[in-house]
This record gives C-alpha cells, structure tokens and sequence, in this order.
C-alpha cells in the first residue's frame, strides 16, 4: 500500500520547517488581514447607516430648504416650525384657515421636569411666533396677534389675523433657515459693543421684556460657575436627567422616525470626534450627562464671549413668556445676520422652577438675583453668544402635515 | 461511462438551478417594483421600510444580477469553476441582502435563489469551487472592500460625493480581476478609483481606512502568484474523477 507523496513529503528534510512555518505565518497574516477588513465593514456599515456622510440631508432637513415654497398662510407657518425651541421638542401645532394663523401648544411633547411651570415651552412658542410674523410681513400681510385668547384653554397661545397689506421684506426674515444653535467652541473674539446695541435694539417694541448681557470676565465667571452647578444639579436629580435623555435621538433611525429632538450633529464636535461618535454605539444616558457636563465645563462656559439674560416682570405670566421668546428669537436671527452664534444655556431657570416645584429650598433664584442685581425684574432665558469656531449644523424638523390640525 | 454521467447530472441540475433562478429573480424584480409603488400602503408586506424607493431599487438591480447570473447557467458549455463561483455569489447576495429591503414579498424569491445557489454549487465538485475562493481570496478581500465603498457611497451627500463613491467603488470591484497583463492599468484603477471618495470624505475615518486597505491589499493580489490560478480559472472543471 503506497500512501500519496505530495511535493512538500519529497522536500528535503532541512526545508520542511520553513516551508510549514512560512505557510502557517501565510494563513495567520490572511487571517488578520480578513479580521481588519472585517471591522472596516463595521465601520462602513455605521457610516452608512448613521448618516455620516449626509448629516443634515433627507426628509427631517426638509422643512429647513423649502420653508419659502408656499405664498400663503401655511408659508408663514413653514418659517414657524423652524424656530428655536426646548430640545427641540417642537412643542405647537397650527390651525390655518386663508385669513388666520392659531397656534397652540403641543401637551404631548412637554419636556417633563425639566419645564415643570412651562416656561421654556411658551419661550419656543414665542420664537415660532416671532418666525410667523417675520414671514408674514415677508408675505404682505399685515397681521394682527392676540395672545393667549382663550381664556378657558390654556393650549391656544395666539391667533393671528392676516390681513392683505404691504410686503415688509427684512433682514430677520431672511436669516430664519440659517439661524441653528451653536453648541460648539467660540472664538476668542469679543462680540462688539455695536453688534450688542444691536441685539438689543431688538426689545425695542416688546413691553415688560429687557436684555441684560453679562460681559465682564468676573460676571462671566460668576454666571459660568453657575451653570456648571446647575448642571451637575440636574443630572445629579435622575428624573430632570431622564426627561433630557428622552429628547436624545442617538441614530439615523430615530432621527427619521421622530424628526425632533437633540442629535449627535448639533452638539457642535469636531468632524473627527463626531465621526467617532456615530460609529461607537449609542452612549448611555449617564454617559451623555458626563459628555453635557464636560462640554458646559470645558466649551460652553470657557469659550463664551458672552452671556445674554433676557428677563420679565413676571415669569408666571405666560404672554410675558411668549413675549421673551420672541425677543430672544429676534436677538438669535440678529446674530446670525451678524456672524455671530448663540445657544441657550437654561440650567439655571431649570433648576428655579424644579426647586419651586418641589417646594425645596431656592438656592438658584437668590444667587442669579444677587448677579443681575435688578429688583422687579425675573430672568426667563439664558444664553450666550460669540464668534463660532465652526459651523453649527441643521436640527431635524417636523413637516408641516405634522403640525396643523 | 462514470463521466458521461456526471456531465449529463450536472448539466440537469445546472438547468434547473437557471430556471429555479430565473424565475427568482423575476418574482425579485416584481417585489423591489411594488415596493417603489405601493410599498408605504402595504407596510405590512414590505417591512415598513423608511425608503422604499430606494430599497426597492435596489431590490431590482440585485434581482436583475441574479437573472443575468441565472440565463449563464442556460448556455450549452459547461462553465468554468471561476464563473460558477461569480454565479453562486450572484444569486446568494441578493437572497440574502433583500430580506432586509422588501420585507415578506421576499420570502419566496429567496427560497428559489437559495435553491438554484445550491443547486449551481452542488452540479459540480464543490472542492474545485472551494479551490477557487481559497486561491483568489486577496482578490475577494479587495472586492468586499469595493462593496464597502458602495455602501458608504449610496448614503453620501451632495450628488458628486455619490457619484464618485459609487463609480469608485464599483471600480475597486473589478479591479483584482481584469486580466493581469494590464497589471499597470490595474493599478492606476485602483489608486484613481479609492482616493478620491477617500480623500473628500476623510473625517469619516471608515473611507480612508477602508481606501488604505484596498490599495495595499489590492496591489498585493495584483502581484501574487499567477501561474497556479491561471489553470483553475481558465480550465472547466466539472467532474469528479478528476482529482
């Protein structure tokens, strides 16, 4: 019986070894080669599927590009839904009839503990309402608003009568589809004194509502260390963290299922650091709050050029409310016009509210008292502003079907 | 006798793995079709996609592939074990790629492209088509990675980022196997079809990693051992006597 000899069996001797190891290094290297290759598919497959490479496009970035499509009143609610708002939670929803604009509030897309008193959902109300008025003027309506209308409905926050006059083109109008919250770092540039008489020439026409802009580097320092303890205090209190989590759209998928909320693109990253946080899995909620705190310590804080209060004679007072919103919408669109980008910064009024609702001790409202140092006058919003070091990106929108009854 | 036999069972099965695989890909096209149509109407028949133009699309080209792949099988010639290796991988990808894009309407075209694949397979020895895979696998490698670069591509933004990403990519496929006389060409291909999607999409990490890998590995395939290959590819190999 002769066994088959195979060239490597007829070798000599010396040369076997060589040849074994010299094929078995052959198969570990393919083997690693294949591995590497393997986890580049990986990561391809992320890139593909969280959008890597078209962040800001697709059906939720739609109403940013065709917001001017339609003459008519729904026109003037497509420039609305673009407004700035908590968590971009879109918090409204329209009635449209050829001659009227009613808008209410949205009770299903609260933000929870976070805005127990609804303050912040009527300061997004304001700025759809601002954005409204804005493109109507645009459209040659002359329109006339009643806040708040209905006494026995709390939800229905204003109509607006269009009434055919002039168009009242404006720079305002036209900054709305560039207007996006900058969360990222600022430059060390200082905001100029014009550029802030200019914003705050914005108020001009609101009553009961003023901007106070905190600029010198004790002040800013003080109103920083502020924030940063509000902030440490909301994602130390696991109901207000979980509220802020639940607005968090970690994916593609989630972002084109919901169209609203916080997303991986506005938290204004570098391109490499966001990159790496689309293709790593989904964070945690604890370890979002770390990434909040560390990017209020390190970015939002430290870069500010400067911080904006817009304050009220009374934050109970929900047309005072939409009025701030609408200033601070005003004072966001000025900016842009400006080169100049803005994010709101409320972990203070987030914490006085959370601590009225309690009935704990207020520990926030005195100290920011003590900053602002204006009796009578109650802040609303926060903010600060700057020259940005990078662009900030779109936020997804709703579509209008979305948002009208 | 022995291998008039073999010959005479291989072509049977091969026949009936093109008309299982033909009628596969039709009832393929025929579902990535209603799903551009009428897919978001009938979600629960299309798995509710997000897309379903898109997927639906592609469900087609995919299908379309598998029908060329099945109207090979048909010619009279045996097929050599290279292009039934290029035909089992023609009909498996789809099958298993639209489960994902057409939902249920994919149930059955996938049974009967799953059927014809192991068909096609198993007409012939399948150590020979395992021989080929083995001997061409830096060359799989490169093209996986030229798959790589479409899927990363189909998602990009603006359109000339798509182009040039899809282009490349598919480029990046071919390439390990033209002919290796025009080893130059090749190479050319390789370098001017992966840097440029690379380049302008470099802080995605994925594109540039994924370039780096076809090029060096690409260039690696390009220069192997030729001689050993050349028989298997060029040789039909369809019975099992002959090892």
């Amino acid at each position: 019986m002769t066994s088959a000899r195979t060239a490597e069996d007829d070798a000599p001797d010396e040369q076997r070894p060589v040849s074994s190891r010299r094929s078995f290094l052959g198969r570990v290297g393919f083997g690693a080669v294949t591995v590497v290759v393997a986890g580049a598919g990986v990561a391809s497959y992320r890139v593909f599927d969280n959008g890597v490479l078209d962040a800001g496009s697709g059906e939720p970035y739609d109403p940013w590009s065709h917001w001017q499509d339609d003459p008519g009143p729904a026109g003037t609610v497509a420039a609305a839904i673009l407004a700035a708002n908590p968590h971009n939670s879109q918090p409204w929803t329209f009635a449209i009839t050829p001659t009227r604009v009613e808008m209410f509030a949205d009770p299903t897309r609260r933000i929870g503990t976070l805005d127990p008193l609804l303050r912040e959902q009527h300061i997004g109300l304001g700025c759809a309402l601002e954005n409204l008025l804005l493109a109507a003027a645009t459209r040659g309506y002359d329109a006339i608003v009643t806040l708040m209308p209905t006494d026995s409905d709390p939800t229905h926050v204003a109509t607006v009568d269009l009434v055919a006059g002039d168009r009242q083109p404006s720079a305002l109008h036209d900054a709305i589809p560039d207007r996006h919250t900058n969360r990222g770092p600022y430059t060390d540039v200082a905001v100029s004194e014009e550029i802030l008489s200019a914003l705050t020439a914005q108020a001009a026409d609101l009553d009961e509502v003023e901007v106070r802009w905190i600029t010198t580097e004790a002040d800013k320092a003080a109103f920083g260390d502020l924030l940063i303890e509000a902030t440490e205090a909301i994602i130390s209190d696991p109901e207000q963290s979980s509220d802020s989590f639940e607005w968090f759209r970690n994916n593609r998928d989630d972002i084109e299922r919901h169209m609203d909320g916080l997303t991986l693109d506005c938290q204004g990253l570098s391109p490499l650091t966001l990159t790496m946080a689309k293709i790593l899995p989904a964070s945690s909620r604890s370890a979002g709050d770390r990434f909040w705190l560390t990017q209020t310590r390190t970015v939002h804080t430290r870069t500010a050029a400067a911080y904006g209060v817009i304050t009220v004679a009374d934050i109970d007072d929900p047309v005072q409310c939409l009025d701030g919103g609408r200033l601070a919408q005003r004072i966001h669109l000025a900016a842009t016009m400006n080169g100049v980008a803005m994010q709101y910064m409320n972990q203070i009024t987030d914490r006085i509210d959370r601590e009225r609702t309690t009935e704990t001790k207020a520990t926030y409202d005195p100290l920011i008292a003590a900053l602002l140092a204006e009796p009578g006058r109650q802040p609303l919003t926060a903010f600060r502003i700057g020259h940005p070091a990078r662009p900030a990106r779109r936020s997804p929108r709703r579509p209008l079907t979305a948002v009208t009854r | 006798m022995t291998s008039d036999l073999t010959t005479s069972r291989a072509h049977d099965s091969g026949h009936l793995a093109a008309r299982l695989g033909l009628v596969g890909a039709i009832l393929g096209m025929v579902a990535g079709l209603v799903q551009m149509t009428v897919g978001t109407r009938i979600p629960e028949w299309t798995g509710a996609k997000d897309d379903p133009v898109a997927l639906g699309a592609l469900t087609v080209v995919l299908s379309a592939i598998a029908a060329v792949a099945a109207s090979r099988l048909r010619t009279p010639e045996q097929l050599t074990a290279q292009r039934r290796v290029a035909v089992v991988v023609a009909f498996i990808i789809p099958a298993v790629l639209c489960f994902t894009t057409v939902g249920r309407l994919w149930y059955i075209p996938a049974a009967l492209l799953l059927a014809a694949c192991a068909l096609t397979a198993a007409a012939v020895d399948t150590r020979d088509l395992f021989t080929v895979v083995r001997r061409n696998r830096t060359r799989w490698l490169v093209s996986t990675l030229g798959a790589f670069v479409v899927l990363m591509a189909v998602s990009a933004a603006p359109a000339l980022t798509l182009v040039l990403g899809v282009v490349g990519g598919l480029a990046v496929t071919v390439a390990p196997w033209l002919p290796r006389r025009t080893k130059p060409v090749v190479v050319v291909t390789m370098l001017m079809a992966a840097l440029p999607f690379a380049v302008i999409t470099w802080w995605s990490i994925a594109s540039p990693l994924v370039a780096v890998l076809a090029v060096i590995i690409g260039i690696t395939a390009i220069r192997g051992n030729t001689h050993a290959d050349q028989a298997i590819l060029t040789t039909p190999r369809t019975l099992t006597g002959t090892r």
